[in-house]
């Protein structure tokens, strides 16, 4: 909450209150509680079920088999420590690009409007796509970005989606690459809402670039920034597409990280009832894993 | 930053970002023309660097498959044959027109409620504030797979399947924890001092909302109209699920049409890619002009 | 006011796709004959030629059968794992439709489908032949679980040998002389490694085509899926030799570098460049060849696929109709059925314009099966053999290929495991979703 918010606060409320709040809550909290919760709470219960398409009979309670079943299979925590590496890896390549990119395109030239248009591209496109663009670029034989690779000895003659070391973060690269245009735009969407007067006072205070940019923008931003990373982070967490795409999650289990288990639990091996006790503890990660982080950004001093 | 954010809701901003512009063009207009022209140049090499592979993209839907597989950069031949290929399928022009639909509705939607939902979160306290936030926020954190079976069933059972209105519903779920979480931020950004001074001027708490708030929130409701658009406009796994008849396919949909049993056209895919890329692309350029207005000359002096 | 433009734009929006969604939603719903009965279709095929040949099928079927109605809809082939899955989850299964041959014994077992036994005494009257008989061998071990047939063979595949004279010429090896045996595959190989960048584009991937190529290697040294317990037989001299073999093209470089990672697209595409000498696929790449690179199709001759030690064992791809349980309409269904897979009935133009092997010999020994090179196919389909060979069907077949053999394979190529290791974990693999 705003400081100014607090201060005018009670007497905001006193004076212009009767404005009952769960008006403008409502309609969302009944989206989201048909669409997400009422179907998550089934969903746990499926998962207390031994239920699988692959016998013709309906669900049963059987307790926390299914969660046994998926926690004691040592290739969940194979995935689960790959996935980590992905979320922060595909994070961490978001912001490092978005964020200059941001401030760069925050400054309007004759060009920034088509810029700002077409950067959005890579996000519109679907991974089924993109990634025959980025197969070639990797490609061993004719791939422009592969010979680049080579030639400082990042990777061998094959492409990096080939080999058991370099499959996870080649993909990882292609990831954080689709998602720095939302960041980018959502970033810029704040950067323009601060005021010009803030830095005109930072710069009669003798501040220079760097410090009116620690100052002023990175705090202002910061808020911003959490949410984002919250909300890139929770999708790249539960993302499959583009590795399913690229590699299948090989080489080997090379790049298998939860999305694909799940997707693999629920479609190839046809379970829904242990696909739901793997999507219930990945929310459960997901939790563990982002509290903080909503907790450390959105408190404002 | 105390300061500074103290500072803000005392300042007229209007007043101050008049005096901005005055004494802008008072500074020397060669220094900032080329200022400006070498930003351009690094905003051009910085995009064209970021989109290398949507320019291979681009030029691939122009070339054949057999020229795009030879591995050769340059194209010796170009032509729109894949479009008008892709255009002869009956479902890609259908599919085009249900995507917009359904991605159209669903965002406008997805605004409108966040909006309302932001506002109420970031300007009132009451009793159950942080349970809503919460609840809202844990829509995003539901993983899709678990909350697919349920929600077929559903909406087989009410009618809903095969049919546009309900994917458009279902849709309605993808963009609207983030964009409650990021409309959320944006608000608490605009100094409450302007309502109040709308509301003791007269204005009701909905006009202030209208008249003050939403034109400070203008880039804020593009950022977050558009993640929504996208999501639904590429959004697969649900879109299968419900929509079984050809002429309710949405585009991506319509995309598994391109990979037959032993092989893909890779200048048709590209070109598909050019197609559900190019027309959101474009829109945003246009209302991404409301970037150009800062806070200072926004709604407030109108 | 400036906040009224994207206001306008909104409302324009609105009003815009109300008038779309009025357009697009009339004349959708067909109004439902009391005693008309519709059988739901799921046609995998999205090519144009495919949907026109089925159309026109069902135009006739309609014409014949007044009272039933088919509605087809159109799953293509990446979306139908997940599209049935969905479907069986949700309760939302068609009556009627393709399937992929190596997952049939799976559905079958779950009891979704229905057995077709029961019809084909009255298919086999208005055929005028016996129909399993015109049946072949490995479809038939395929689509029969517990006893049961379940599905209608509707078209067949295998692969051969793809060569470039070009290349082998250059290579100096006898154009007129193709590979017969994997070690002769091997010899060109090395031979054509001085010409061509890619000898023969072996894929070693999370893909299909890994399986479906790699089958016809340790089939023909003699191993087999399943031992006679009806468990992971893999675990052999036989096996670890032909693994061994066939991902040491990988690392005496006569494959391509990104074997690992290659699509069935990829190995295609590399051959129709003239960037490979060989490549084992099916007959539909013959006019996919001819209309891509005329120049090149020139010097393409086709030859059967490689032997082992232990014969010449090639790959059986297909896909019948079936029937789901939980079709109300079964006996229109099976109408349907029959009239597609039926010699007499719409088999022979869908195969036809469609440019696959159709799945009954009869028509199989009439033109233009028995012109080249379709009759090279035919003749190499009566020597296909199911992965599982000599076992039967295995429900678990679809996860088996796909998480393990083609993992074992890659895992070997990639040098990530030994082949001893690769084994073992490829055997407790299988065994562990055998026993779920």
């Amino acid at each position: 909450m705003s400081l100014a918010l607090r201060l005018a606060g009670g007497r905001f409320r006193r004076e212009f209150g009767g404005t009952n709040p769960w008006y403008y809550v409502t309609p969302a909290m009944v989206i989201v509680g048909l669409l997400t919760i009422a179907p998550l709470l089934y969903g746990i219960y499926l998962s207390f079920t031994n239920w699988s398409l692959n016998s013709s009979a309906a669900p049963q309670l059987e307790g926390v088999s299914a969660y046994r079943v998926v926690l004691s299979d040592s290739a969940f925590w194979d995935n689960l420590v790959r996935t980590i590496a992905w979320t922060v890896g595909t994070v961490v390549v978001e912001i490092v690009i978005a964020v200059p990119f941001a401030l760069l395109l925050n400054i309007r030239t004759s060009v920034t409007g088509v810029v700002t248009g077409f950067i959005m591209i890579p996000w519109i496109t679907p991974f089924v796509v993109l990634s025959y663009a980025w197969l070639f670029l990797y490609d061993g034989q004719s791939g422009p970005l592969h010979a680049f690779m080579q030639a400082i000895g990042l990777v061998g003659d094959s492409t990096p989606l080939a080999s058991p070391t370099a499959a996870l973060w080649s993909i990882i690269l292609i990831s954080g690459w689709k998602g720095i245009p939302f960041l980018t735009i959502a970033l810029l969407a704040t950067l323009k809402s601060i005021p010009t007067e803030l830095y005109e006072a930072g710069s009669i205070d003798g501040a220079g670039r760097w410090k009116s940019f620690r100052s002023i923008t990175l705090p202002l931003v910061r808020p911003t920034l959490g949410a984002m990373c919250v909300v890139l982070g929770v999708q790249a967490f539960y993302s499959f597409d583009l590795v399913w795409i690229l590699t299948q999650g090989g080489p080997g289990s090379s790049s298998t990280i939860l999305g694909i288990q799940l997707f693999q639990t629920f479609f190839t091996q046809a379970s829904p009832g242990q696909a739901a006790a793997l999507g219930t503890l990945m929310l459960l990660l997901a939790l563990v894993l982002i509290v903080p982080i909503l907790r450390a950004t959105s408190r404002r001093t | 930053m105390g300061i500074t954010r103290d500072a803000r809701p005392s300042l007229p901003p209007a007043v101050v970002s008049q005096d901005n512009r005055l004494r802008r063009t008072s500074e020397s207009k060669d220094r900032r023309a080329r200022q400006t022209i070498f930003v351009a140049g690094a905003q051009t090499v910085a995009a064209l660097v970021f989109l290398a592979p949507i320019v291979w993209m681009y030029v691939a839907s122009l070339r054949p498959d057999l020229d795009i597989r030879s591995g050769n950069l340059v194209p010796t031949r170009v032509s729109l044959d894949n479009f008008v290929h892709l255009f002869e399928l009956d479902i890609v022009p259908q599919a085009f027109l249900n995507s917009a639909i359904i991605a159209a509705f669903s965002s406008v939607i997805v605004t409108t409620v966040s909006t309302l939902s932001a506002y109420a979160l970031s300007r009132f306290r009451f009793r159950g504030r942080g349970f809503t936030h919460g609840f809202l926020l844990a829509g995003q954190l539901v993983p899709g797979l678990v909350v697919l079976v349920p929600i077929i069933v559903a909406f087989r059972q009410l009618g809903l399947a095969d049919s546009l209105v309900g994917l458009t519903i279902a849709h309605l779920t993808l963009g609207l924890p983030i964009a409650v979480l990021l409309l959320r931020n944006y608000l608490a950004e605009i100094p409450v001092a302007l309502e109040e001074a709308a509301i003791v001027d007269g204005c009701s708490r909905v006009g202030a909302l209208f008249r003050i708030v939403l034109p400070l929130l203008r880039p804020a409701l593009v950022a977050v109209t558009a993640f929504s658009f996208i999501l639904s406009w590429g959004e697969y796994v649900v879109a299968l699920s419900l929509i079984t008849t050809d002429d309710k396919k949405t585009l991506p949909l319509s995309m598994q049409y391109l990979f037959q049993l032993y092989g893909v056209d890779l200048g048709v895919v590209m070109a598909f890619g050019v197609i559900i890329s190019l027309p959101v692309a474009v829109l945003f350029m246009f209302i991404q002009r409301s970037f150009v207005s800062n806070l200072g000359t926004g709604g407030i002096k109108e | 006011m400036k906040y009224s433009r994207p206001i306008t734009a909104v409302v324009t929006i609105l009003a815009l796709s109300a008038t779309l969604v009025a357009c697009s939603s009339g004349g959708s719903n067909s109004g439902a004959g009391s005693n008309k009965q519709t059988v739901t279709f799921w046609q995998f095929n999205g090519d144009q030629a495919s949907i026109t040949a089925y159309k026109s099928a069902i135009a006739s079927f309609e014409a014949k059968n007044p009272d039933i109605t088919v509605n087809m809809q159109i799953v293509p082939w990446s979306d139908q794992q997940q599209k049935i899955t969905t479907a069986l989850a949700s309760g939302s299964l068609p009556d009627v439709s393709m399937m992929g041959n190596d997952v049939v014994a799976q559905y079958a077992a779950n009891g979704s489908l229905v057995p077709l036994d029961s019809y084909l005494d009255g298919w086999s009257a208005s055929e005028g032949i016996d129909v399993k008989q015109d049946m072949y061998a490995g479809d038939l071990s395929y689509y029969t679980y517990n006893g049961k047939l379940y599905g209608a063979p509707l078209a067949d595949e295998t692969r051969m040998l793809y060569y470039n004279t070009e290349f082998f010429q250059k290579a100096g090896l006898d154009p007129n002389k193709p590979p017969t045996t994997w070690a002769d595959i091997e010899k060109a190989a090395v031979a054509l490694k001085s010409v061509v960048s890619v000898p023969w584009s072996a894929p070693m991937s999370k893909q299909y085509v890994t399986v479906q190529t790699f089958m016809s290697v340790y089939l023909s040294y003699g191993a087999s899926l399943f031992d006679s317990n009806g468990k992971c037989g893999l675990n052999t001299k036989e096996f670890k030799d032909a693994l061994s073999w066939y991902t040491g093209l990988a690392k005496s470089g006569l494959t391509s570098p990104d074997a690992a990672n290659l699509t069935a697209n990829d190995i295609i595409n590399q051959f129709i460049n003239g960037k490979a000498g060989m490549l084992i696929e099916g007959p539909s790449q013959y006019n996919a060849i001819k209309n891509a690179n005329p120049e090149l199709f020139k010097n393409i001759r086709i030859a059967p696929i490689p032997a082992g030690p232990k014969g010449q064992f090639g790959f059986l791809g297909g896909w019948p109709l079936v029937m789901w349980n939980s079709s109300k309409v079964k006996e229109a269904a099976a109408k349907w059925i029959h009239f597609v897979t039926s010699p007499n009935g719409a088999l022979s133009d869908i195969v036809q314009k469609v440019g696959i092997l159709p799945g009954r010999k009869s028509l199989a020994s009439k033109p233009p099966w028995t012109d080249a090179p379709y009759n090279q196919f035919a003749d190499q389909l009566s020597r296909a053999y199911a992965y599982q060979y000599p076992a039967g069907p295995s429900p678990k077949m679809g996860e088996i290929e796909t998480a393990s053999i083609q993992t074992a394979v890659q895992e070997v190529a990639t040098g990530a495991l030994s082949v001893d290791s690769a084994t073992n974990q490829l055997c407790t693999d299988i065994n562990q979703i055998l026993s779920k």
